[in-house]
């Protein structure tokens, strides 16, 4: 394996337990990490890609939670809210 | 196309062979759930499993039975779990059956169905975010009305 490579699947390896970490609230363990360097290049290519766009959904649905909490809050703010004096 | 894991080729096997996973199991003497796990990466093949798949790898005359698309492992499986909590989101839920084919399906049909998903979970934000704002200038004109009417 030459040094672009092996810098190359690193990355990806880097990437991949980035990913997992955020997905799944804990890091991969050092035998884990030590099985995804082993596998080939391609493969570490198409998990990352699956990886990257489950991040993209979770945080698309993260902002569509925030959104509907600020409606919430905004809401329950308007109900208690005193009425304002016209001008 | 090239076999990755063992998952894969007990798939491809299954396949060739006519076999469900129970079948797959019983000749390998381990449970169904197991052999699930397996194909979809979840799971270690126990060194027996492993040893008795080998045999009957070897025994299958040739041309090998080769695998639909390679196994999208743990990744794939957490893709589809996201998706099905997104399509739930959208008030469109993912039957099993459905996780189960969509846990199958190559990488590339993922991504473009995940790419779909999340557009439409935009669309939605998007929606309630206008749907929120119009019903807050509704009501502090109402409440400024009021609140004139009172003076």
């Amino acid at each position: 394996m030459n040094r672009e490579e092996t810098l190359g699947k690193q990355l990806l390896v880097n990437e991949i337990a980035q990913a997992r970490a955020y997905l799944e609230g804990r890091a991969l363990d050092e035998q884990r990490l030590t099985s995804l360097l082993k596998k080939d290049a391609s493969a570490l290519i198409q998990s990352a890609q699956l990886l990257r766009e489950a991040v993209m959904l979770r945080q698309q649905r993260e902002v569509a939670e925030h959104v509907r909490a600020s409606i919430e809050r905004d809401r329950a703010a308007l109900k208690t809210a005193k009425p304002t004096p016209a001008s | 196309m090239k076999i990755q894991t063992l998952g894969d080729m007990m798939k491809a096997y299954r396949g060739q062979e006519g076999l469900t996973q129970k079948q797959l199991g019983e000749l390998l003497g381990v449970k169904q759930t197991d052999i699930s796990l397996i194909e979809s990466g979840r799971k270690q093949a126990p060194p027996e499993a492993e040893a008795a798949f080998t045999a009957l790898w070897s025994a299958t005359p040739e041309p090998k039975p080769e695998p639909a698309a390679p196994s999208t492992g743990e990744a794939g499986r957490l893709l589809v779990e996201l998706m099905a909590a997104a399509r739930q989101e959208l008030g469109h839920p993912m039957s099993p059956e459905e996780a189960e084919t969509l846990s199958s399906s190559p990488a590339e049909e993922l991504l473009s169905q995940s790419v779909l998903l999340r557009e439409a979970l935009e669309v939605q934000a998007s929606r309630e975010l206008l749907a929120g704002a119009r019903e807050f200038r509704k009501k502090r004109e109402a409440a400024r009305k009021g609140a004139g009417r009172s003076c």
